[in-house]
């Protein structure tokens, strides 16, 4: 049987609001105990993972998928300087320094800085 | 005309009629679609869109049926694929319209969005259309795409609770 919501606000939706923020209080937990400063950082592609170091200023250019990506190293953070993808999505994203990622879906690339704890399990799962 | 035909043709009209309206929808689907690739309400949310088409499909899946709903969402996704898409944008596209879809049908099967109003259905929505575009996601660039999950359950709460405003705030002739 189809039940039509109501127009009003109601209680179910409060529910439903406090759930749903739960799980972004959740999904940020692992963040919040992650406060060291991280020492390195990975670029995976469709060929594999290299990885860098963060303390290095330089301009890392990536090639995949037929995309070129032009990756920033600067005063520890990491960013997407230039790319040849419509999207810019990964050029619009914020810098990187102590945690997170950059992903660029056209060209199957992940940046991502390489905390201590994953580091072992990271390998694993990029593969 | 005997009674036969007499109901023939008005199952034949109503037929008809559906097409009309499923048509009209999906068109006003595309246009804000095509609304939101040219301005991107993406806030702080680099990538993020406000899926302003959803508001449509909810609309047509509580006024007229879960079929119809799961065909205007076909059609927009496929449309917009063929209009600004690559094959990446046509997955991930699909795997949302898919999810929030089947998040609706469980709700109103269940009688759970009775107890809603659209504000809450469309959270459910919006957060089950982000799963299953963060699922996509993982089997192009694996596991790492995880890292986004605060990112898409923000943009879930924000749009969501958007799209089920102005449900609620939809006049009654046109949205019960």
């Amino acid at each position: 049987m189809k039940s039509n919501p109501k127009k009003k606000l109601c209680g179910g939706d409060l529910a439903v609001f406090i759930i749903i923020s739960a799980i972004l209080a959740l999904s940020l937990t692992p963040r919040l105990f992650d406060v060291g400063e991280a020492q390195g950082f990975s670029i995976t592609t469709e060929q594999g993972t290299e990885h860098y170091l963060l303390g290095e200023n330089r301009e890392i250019t990536v090639v995949s998928c037929g995309i070129t990506l032009t990756v920033k190293v600067e005063n520890g953070e990491v960013s997407v300087a230039k790319s040849s993808c419509p999207d810019g999505v990964c050029i619009a994203s914020s810098p990187i320094s102590r945690s997170g990622s950059i992903v660029c879906l056209p060209a199957k690339t992940v940046i991502k800085i390489d905390n201590d704890g994953e580091a072992e399990s990271e390998d694993f799962i990029v593969g | 005309m005997t009674g036969r035909q007499k109901v023939k043709t008005l199952s034949s009209d109503k037929k008809i009629a559906a097409l009309a309206y499923d048509s009209a929808l999906l068109s006003l689907a595309l246009i804000l679609s095509f609304v939101e690739s040219v301005i991107p309400l993406s806030l702080p949310l680099p990538g993020f869109k406000a899926g302003l088409a959803n508001i449509v499909i909810t609309a047509v899946f509580f006024t007229a049926s879960a079929r119809e709903a799961a065909a205007v969402s076909a059609a927009r996704v496929i449309i917009v694929f063929l209009l600004f898409g690559n094959p990446i944008s046509l997955f991930l596209s699909f795997s949302g319209a898919f999810f929030s879809l089947a998040s609706l049908f469980i709700l109103s099967r269940s009688g759970i969005s009775g107890k809603l109003s659209y504000i809450g259905v469309s959270l459910i929505s919006a957060l089950s259309h982000n799963t299953g575009q963060l699922l996509a996601s993982t089997f192009i660039v694996g596991r790492s795409v995880f890292s986004y999950t605060p990112a898409l359950v923000t943009a879930a709460l924000l749009y969501g609770a958007l799209s089920g405003l102005v449900l609620n705030i939809l006049p009654k002739k046109i949205l019960k």
